[in-house]
């Protein structure tokens, strides 16, 4: 089976775009251009936004570039919903 | 007049794209999948391009920095690579444009000064090798040897070379190349070499990955061009200083020389210094000969079976391998033909 990719957002300032794909666990790495003040909050963000949808079985790369958490978070469900429905293809 | 973004498509277009990436003197990138470009009304002002998981040639306008476009074109880049299965990309660039592709979210696997740097973007698959090298590396014992082969096939001299560090050291890793650029496939070289030295209790023979002498970090490794080759062997000697040798906790690396090939010669050079430099001792071993007073070599090896003088391959390889040769030599020279 290939291992498929997905992505949501942009590089634009103030947005984030992320990349996820199916795994056997869970693994979120964060990039940030506000790591060292936000790193953090927008872990937790991505965190809660995973366990609230019961997602067990992906990788994460969140590179954020000033997003607002509605933002990540948004972004985020929208690669998730990719996702979902690339699974089911 | 409009700008867009789209999809290089026209014949016009690529030639938009090469007189741009002329014009910022970079060299334009060949076999691309997949190019990107801005424009405004009929000029190209932004560029960036795809070769399997390698960005190539990204370029922005002179007159148009600062305006955040290449950020436009990596995205296009990174949206379109999800759609061919792809999470991690990798992108050499100058040293001294790092910053630009940092700020993009890329980090640097490593420098190879004066020529590139080497950086990653999305799922980082060179932590995760790395930390499979830590993995195995866990309940052995530290100041180890490595020795990079493609064994193509495995033979004496090969044996000679993991003998000799063998004797001499605490452990060995034996790194086999994983690409499939060669005669024997991957998974014979590596069967041949894992029967090859399995005497020796103190060598682990390991899958290289993508991140030694792959075309990832060497792609003029199978075709000679001399200063392509040195800087090949500069990313790959950091790769190796940076990545490799921490996690295998690796303070020696064996190289074996190759008397008939010049860019073995540069490339042994290279990473000689380059390894010296990072306090990795580098020993290089004189290439053993036959009996008969002829160098060994894997080439030598290849020639015998294309030829059908099988006898002739007896002294110079083990018996694992030249059983595995006898009982593939039809498949073998089959494969060869129709490529």
């Amino acid at each position: 089976m290939q291992v498929k990719a997905f992505v949501s957002g942009t590089l634009e300032s103030g947005d984030v775009i992320i990349t996820l794909k199916t795994s056997d666990h869970v693994s979120v790495t964060i990039q940030s251009a506000v790591q060292s003040l936000y790193g953090d909050l927008i872990r937790k963000t991505v965190d809660d936004t995973l366990a609230e949808n019961k997602v067990r079985n992906v990788e994460v790369f969140v590179n954020d570039n000033g997003a607002r958490d509605f933002v990540i978070r948004a972004r985020l469900l929208a690669a998730l919903e990719k996702k979902r429905r690339g699974d089911s293809e | 007049m409009e700008e867009y973004l789209k999809s290089l498509k026209t014949q016009n277009e690529f030639h938009c794209m090469e007189e741009l990436l002329k014009r910022q003197n970079l060299s334009v990138p060949e076999n691309t999948d997949t190019s990107f470009g801005i424009f405004k009304g009929d000029n190209m002002i932004a560029c960036g391009s795809r070769r399997g998981d390698i960005l190539q040639g990204i370029a922005v306008s002179d007159d148009r920095r600062n305006e955040n476009l290449s950020a436009k074109i990596v995205t296009a880049l990174i949206r379109d690579s999800a759609d061919y299965g792809l999470s991690t990309l990798y992108l050499f660039t100058k040293p001294e444009n790092q910053l630009i592709f940092n700020e993009l979210g890329f980090h640097t696997i490593t420098e190879a000064n004066p020529y590139a740097a080497f950086m990653e973007y999305g799922i980082s698959e060179s932590k995760k090798f790395s930390e499979k090298l830590r993995e195995i590396s866990a309940n052995k014992p530290s100041d180890a040897t490595a020795i990079v082969m493609n064994a193509n096939p495995f033979t004496y001299g090969h044996r000679y070379l993991v003998e000799q560090a063998s004797n001499n050291c605490s452990w060995v890793y034996l790194l086999a190349v994983e690409e499939d650029a060669s005669f024997f496939p991957f998974s014979a070289r590596y069967e041949l070499m894992l029967k090859g030295t399995q005497d020796l209790r103190n060598v682990s023979v390991i899958p290289s990955g993508r991140y030694v002498v792959s075309k990832l970090t060497f792609p003029s490794y199978f075709t000679p061009d001399s200063l392509l080759t040195r800087v090949q062997a500069a990313i790959d000697a950091e790769v190796f200083a940076d990545l490799i040798a921490p996690s295998l906790k690796v303070s020696t690396r064996y190289l074996g020389t190759e008397p008939y090939s010049q860019t073995t010669a540069i490339y042994n050079e290279e990473v000689t210094s380059r390894l010296s430099r990072k306090g990795i001792t580098v020993k290089v071993l004189e290439r053993k000969k036959t009996d008969d007073g002829n160098y060994i070599s894997a080439s030598a090896v290849r020639a015998n079976i294309e030829s059908g003088n099988l006898h002739r391959i007896k002294e110079m390889v083990p018996e694992s391998t030249y059983q595995y040769i006898l009982l593939n030599n039809k498949n073998i020279k089959k494969e060869r033909t129709c490529k």
